[in-house]
């Protein structure tokens, strides 16, 4: 027989069954359910905030500070140095470039712990690597970076330390969130390098 | 007669490629769902519940314990199952899951634990599954941030 | 992760030595399927061989249907797939001048460099002609960008436009293709040229 209807039927076969499939082009998980709780339990996907706070004073590069709450309340106050990927946009195909890459830690925060982890568990199931959350969110940093005072006879060595970081990140959170509009606006902006991606081609 | 025969081959890879589609969306290891669905599902914190509504809810209920310790005292002992987190995902924990009557409550006393197992739980395609939470909303901020008018950022750090 | 979605993390020697052999692969299959003759692509055109349009839209179908089918199977990452992105002006007017110049050249650039490696003069000067205008093009960017950048329309997709599935989408395509192809080889009968088709 022809092979041209050969191939045209196993053609046609092989859509007829494509087009019943419930494949989409929209995303869903690439981990396997044990393989997602496997890292769920591992409990290693935590930063306190004092470490989020040394990022911040070091001005460290490895870590990726991503605020997962809205915009509005991403404008009000954040940590300087992160970006506001809002939670109800996480799969917007703009936003794949910052949190599907390898260089740095993708640490997550919220108000609380909640949607931060949310965020954690469908980026960790997509199959991205390097997905943090910081303990607590907000709440956590106000509690204990920006609002936490020694008291207490004597200060330790380690103590000192730790509070002076506390302090140092403060600093830098009060000045930066308490400029204006428009100096915000720009300040954001400049960290907004959209790293272009694979470049498309012809035959 | 003869053409259906020189199309045996073409219609083998058929049965083949049906079969595997057949086994692969039957595997029930795997995550199915869009991961839309479970952003959907948390706008506006309809994926969980307060103390407060639970008591008042009439459709029926079991609290899912996913912690390590027994629930607390204010949790109706009666209504609850026991089931770590790590074990959840076990064939028979599944059953249970699948099999329970009503809404799932999935309560831990760390909260990202259960925010995390609700996105499983959410993309493997269980229904009615919610959050308990035991204080108030969790998501809000609780302080205010109060900016200091004074401040300026020195050029150089900008 | 499947094998087909590790592409990414290979060291880069080894990427590029894979886009060698794939290459050589390609330009190959194009020379030995005649497409170094500048007579069978501009028969596209008159009608009389239709083995260009065969050929690009079966690869085009098979692809489509095979990365579907892999992405099924959670094999390959089809979000790692680059979508360009739609410009609709610069799509329409480009479309033009590469299909003008596509019949009167008689290839496109990946057959032209398959033509020029069995040693034709015509695809060397067809070839020098891109890059002078790949030149001029970038040299003059300033004055059509504004005319390039309209009607921006994003990373678009059919399917989605059309509000079906990727499947259904590539079932339709499926179909249409077929259709075509019989319309094609109903074409090279009316009006063939057994003349310049008995050489190619």
């Amino acid at each position: 027989m022809n092979a041209r209807i050969k191939y045209s039927v196993l053609l046609i076969g092989v859509g007829i069954i494509l087009a019943f499939l419930p494949f989409n082009a929209s995303l869903s998980f690439r981990l396997k359910p044990s393989e997602l709780l496997a890292k769920l339990v591992a409990d290693e996907s935590y930063f306190s905030v004092d470490q989020v706070a040394r990022f911040l004073n070091n001005e460290d590069s490895t870590g990726q500070l991503i605020d997962v709450r809205s915009t509005g309340q991403f404008k009000e106050c954040n940590i300087p140095g992160s970006i506001n990927i809002p939670f109800s946009d996480f799969t917007n195909p703009l936003w794949e470039g910052y949190l599907n890459q390898k260089e740095m830690k993708n640490i997550y925060y919220g108000n609380d712990g909640q949607t931060a982890s949310y965020a954690w568990a469908i980026a960790t199931g997509l199959g991205y690597g390097n997905n943090f959350v910081m303990k607590g969110g907000l709440n956590e940093w106000f509690k204990t970076v920006m609002l936490s005072q020694f008291s207490g006879e004597k200060i330790t060595p380690l103590e000192n330390a730790r509070f002076e970081n506390r302090l140092n990140a403060r600093k830098v959170f009060t000045q930066v969130n308490s400029l204006p509009d428009s100096l915000k606006t720009k300040y954001f902006n400049a960290k907004r390098l959209i790293e272009s991606k694979l470049d498309g081609g012809c035959e | 007669m003869n053409q259906i025969k020189s199309l045996t081959i073409v219609v083998l890879i058929l049965v083949a490629l049906l079969i595997l589609v057949i086994v692969r969306s039957s595997d029930k290891n795997l995550f199915k769902k869009e991961v839309r669905t479970a952003i959907e599902a948390t706008q506006n914190n309809s994926n969980t519940i307060s103390l407060d509504q639970l008591k008042k809810q009439t459709r029926s209920w079991i609290v899912v314990n996913l912690g390590s310790e027994d629930l607390p005292d204010f949790l109706h002992s009666e209504n609850s199952i026991h089931l770590p987190v790590e074990n959840i995902l076990d064939q028979t924990n599944r059953k249970i899951l699948g099999e329970a009557k009503g809404d799932l409550i999935l309560y831990s006393n760390d909260e990202a634990m259960a925010a995390k197992t609700w996105v499983i739980l959410n993309q493997l395609g269980f229904e009615n599954v919610f959050i308990l939470n035991t204080g108030s909303n969790p998501e809000v901020l609780k302080y205010k941030f109060q900016p200091d008018t004074t401040a300026r950022l020195e050029q150089d750090s900008m | 992760m499947g094998p087909l979605s590790i592409l990414s993390e290979l060291p880069e020697w080894l990427n590029l030595l894979i886009a060698f052999f794939i290459g050589i692969g390609f330009g190959f299959s194009l020379e030995q399927a005649g497409f170094s003759s500048s007579r069978k692509l501009a028969g596209m055109f008159y009608g009389y061989d239709t083995t260009v349009l065969k050929v690009f839209f079966t690869a085009a179908i098979v692809a489509l249907a095979g990365s579907q089918l892999l992405s099924y199977f959670g094999l390959l990452n089809l979000k790692l797939v680059f979508v360009n992105p739609y410009y609709m002006n610069s799509a329409i007017i480009g479309g033009i001048i590469m299909g003008a110049g596509f019949v009167m050249g008689g290839y496109c650039p990946g057959t032209g460099i398959s033509a020029l490696s069995i040693g034709k003069i015509d695809a060397l000067i067809f070839l020098i002609g891109g890059m002078v205008g790949a030149f001029l093009f970038a040299e003059t960017y300033p004055y059509v960008q504004t005319l390039a950048m309209e009607n921006y329309k994003g990373a678009m997709r059919i399917d989605e436009w059309m509000g079906v599935s990727a499947g259904v989408f590539t079932f339709l395509l499926i179909v249409a293709a077929v259709a075509l192809f019989w319309v094609a080889e109903l074409a090279e009968k009316r009006y063939s040229r057994p003349e310049i088709t008995n050489d190619l």
